[in-house]
């Protein structure tokens, strides 16, 4: 009986240490993700207490026309058009909610230079549904980025 | 008394009103604060965009130079210039872009790019941003505090680490 | 005295070091900006990734770089300068009466243009889109010495007083089959006719369209495909293949946007919020003559009949974003007519010619319609 309220005692202990596990749920974010079209790829990360996710690679990187970087050509203001593409922020301010969601963020479309509202849901731990809309969420597009790894 | 004449002197009466409140209305002012702050980076970096932040605390009476008034309201603030030098002149070297941005934990607040420099000519050591001239920033100085974020793009991967400071000049719009 | 090895305390002590060893593998920085000096922040390395999850597939999508946007909802107007219209001789199914041909001017006919159309799902491997969309063609006719109409052929009365409508349901279906090769099919039920506004006819009256095509997606800038269509555009009922060809140019200036023959454009994009186009495109439709004129002193609508309406529009296009997401349209161009013929369809059954391979039926009126110039503008919602 002692045996058992000990063992008991310290099942309980583990499982409260899961409970007041320190770390952020939001966190399992981070990482780097590909869009559904394979043309670049996007790390995620914190600023504060917000997620961001910058371009990191892009399978065509160059302007064919001028063979540098691209950059932010299509930006609406004009002092901004030099931002490098390689790096760009193209998810904006995602704040973590429950239930696997991020959400109050934007995601910006280079080769238009628009931005659309955005929500994020994790439907599994390597992949998301990235929902990019305007106004109301029926009038959007969802696709779906699937984590990447270092390959060995 | 005649009707139009009663019309002329009421119209008379708002038209009095509507100026006296719009002259008892306190005129907007217009301030140029600098504002400097140090971004840090530990080595070894990668090729490519590596940010750095800082926070930055929104201490009114110092940017405005005097004692904050009560019912003060900031009305507009954009970035004027904004200048990144390095401890040396060779800090600049290998890097190939810098782009500032600025952010909030506020939800409502968007992070909004705010200069860039594309390329970086590293020889002098210090590097002048072209500023947006559309982005403004009055939202994230009604907050305590906002984030700086410098994005240096390296063109090479570099070892050592990296410090630049930051020189920026607001102009802010007040009543 | 306390053993520590005694299995009691072994117990407590094996607790606290499980809590011990989850608390510090858990222990994460909140802020992961500050930390860019570990071994996997390489960028070099991000040639060389893979799916964490390795079942993983990629789909192509739907769309091709430069391509202009799809309208979400759009609201539009049409109006075609005047022409002649001549209307064919006509006798009566029972042979009693007949109206002999007559000839009026257009003075234009014009109406609204109303379309909606709305992903219902929208995802990397399936994108399901359901739209409905109404236009109205109203006419308005004078005698060709310039004074008001008078007219007693049941054609001309019906269009005057009525004009034509169409309401129609769409769906389309994009099923990517990996990262180059997919399906598209579109259909649509449209009810056709110079019904009121308010007024609709029975659903038997449906007329359907479709189109399949399987297509290959090589590169972000080209998309082709061939496949099949049941389609009214020239007016009467027709199985055609189609041939789809997007492309952009690798500066995204030029491009086309082709579905031939329903429609094949020319783009020369200004820039990504400016569009011009040049091309054409074909419209037609049956239309039922269900309600007949009021004014008449005989029942047209127990003729059983329709206009096999087809035209070819040649047009300019600029389309530009006015705010964000919002377009405004504008084209001009040259409206060819087709056909504009009249058959009797009893109970609505199909009379199919196959362009007179399958059947040489006369048509029971036969019309002639001028070629005017047409403007149309239209303010859209566009997609992301």
């Amino acid at each position: 009986m002692k045996k058992l309220t000990l063992f008991l005692l310290g099942l309980a202990l583990c499982m409260q240490a899961f409970a007041i596990m320190p770390g952020d749920d939001g966190d399992r974010l981070l990482g780097v993700w590909e869009p559904s079209n394979g043309r670049a790829r996007v790390k995620v990360e914190k600023i504060g207490s917000k997620y961001y996710g910058k371009i990191v690679w892009l399978k065509e990187p160059n302007d064919p026309k001028s063979g540098l970087p691209k950059t932010d050509m299509n930006n609406p203001d004009a002092n901004l058009r030099n931002v490098p593409l390689k790096g760009y922020r193209m998810l904006k301010d995602f704040v973590y909610q429950e239930n696997n969601q991020w959400s109050e963020g934007t995601i910006y479309d280079p080769l238009n230079g628009s931005t659309y509202s955005c929500t994020i849901k994790m439907t599994d731990p390597n992949t998301l549904d990235i929902r990019g809309y305007i106004g109301v969420s029926a009038f959007g597009r969802t696709d779906v980025w699937k984590r990447l790894a270092v390959k060995k | 008394m005649p009707m139009n004449l009663r019309n002329v002197k009421i119209g008379a009466l708002w038209a009095m009103l509507m100026l006296i409140m719009h002259g008892c209305q306190p005129k907007s002012q217009t301030h140029t604060a600098t504002m400097e702050s140090a971004f840090e980076w530990s080595g070894p970096l990668y090729e490519g965009s590596n940010p750095a932040q800082a926070l930055i605390k929104v201490d009114l009476a110092s940017l405005l130079g005097n004692p904050v008034q009560e019912g003060l309201k900031i009305t507009k603030v954009q970035l004027k210039s904004a200048e990144l030098s390095g401890d040396s002149a060779s800090d600049l070297n290998g890097i190939g872009s810098l782009v500032l941005s600025i952010a909030s934990d506020d939800p409502s607040l968007p992070m909004k790019e705010l200069a860039v420099l594309n390329p970086v000519i590293s020889a002098s050591g210090q590097a002048i941003l072209k500023p947006s001239s559309e982005a403004e920033v009055s939202d994230f100085f009604a907050q305590k505090a906002f984030y700086l974020v410098v994005d240096a793009g390296l063109s090479t991967d570099r070892d050592q680490d990296l410090r630049l400071t930051g020189k920026f000049q607001w102009e802010i719009h007040y009543r | 005295m306390h053993n520590p090895f005694n299995p009691c305390w072994k117990t407590i002590l094996l607790s606290l070091g499980c809590w011990a060893v989850i608390y510090v593998s858990q222990a994460q920085n909140t802020d992961s900006t500050k930390q860019e000096n570990s071994s996997d922040e390489d960028f070099s390395m991000y040639d060389n990734v893979g799916f964490a999850d390795e079942g993983s597939r990629r789909y192509c999508s739907p769309k091709i770089e430069g391509l202009s946007p799809a309208k979400l909802i759009s609201v539009g107007y049409d109006l075609q300068a005047g022409y002649g219209l001549g209307a064919g001789a006509f006798t009566s199914q029972d042979k009693t009466t007949n109206w002999a041909q007559d000839s009026v001017n257009v003075l234009n006919s014009r109406g609204l243009r109303l379309g909606f159309n709305i992903p219902v799902i929208s995802r990397t491997n399936l994108v399901w889109q359901m739209g409905a969309n109404y236009w109205e063609q109203r006419y308005f006719l004078e005698d060709p010495d310039g004074s008001a109409l008078q007219t007693a052929h049941p054609l001309l009365q019906t269009l005057s007083e009525n004009g034509l409508r169409t309401l129609g349901v769409s769906t389309t279906v994009f099923k990517p089959l990996d990262d180059k090769r997919f399906l598209l099919f579109q259909g649509s039920a449209d009810l056709n006719g110079d019904f009121s506004p308010l007024g609709l006819m029975p659903l038997k009256y449906l007329k359907y369209s479709a189109a399949l095509v399987y297509g290959l997606r090589p590169n972000e800038k080209k998309q082709w495909g061939l496949g099949l269509a049941r389609t009214y555009r020239v007016g009467e009922l027709n199985y055609i293949p189609v041939f789809l060809f997007n492309w952009t140019d690798p500066s995204n200036k030029w491009g086309t946007e082709i579905l031939f023959p329903a429609r094949a454009h020319v783009r020369y994009t200004i820039n990504p919020r400016n569009m011009l186009f040049g091309g054409f495109e074909l419209e037609g439709q049956s239309y039922r003559l269900w309600r007949g004129s009021n004014l008449s002193s005989y029942a047209i609508q127990g003729e059983d009949l329709e206009i096999r309406r087809g035209e070819i529009r040649l047009r300019a296009l600029y389309e530009f974003s006015l705010k964000d997401f919002v377009w405004l349209s504008v084209q001009a161009g040259y409206r060819i007519n087709y056909r504009y013929q009249v058959d009797r369809l009893v109970d609505g059954q199909e009379i199919y010619r196959a362009f007179g391979l399958l059947s040489d039926a006369p048509y029971v009126m036969e019309n002639r319609l001028g070629n005017p110039l047409y403007f149309q503008i239209s303010l859209n919602l566009v997609s992301p």
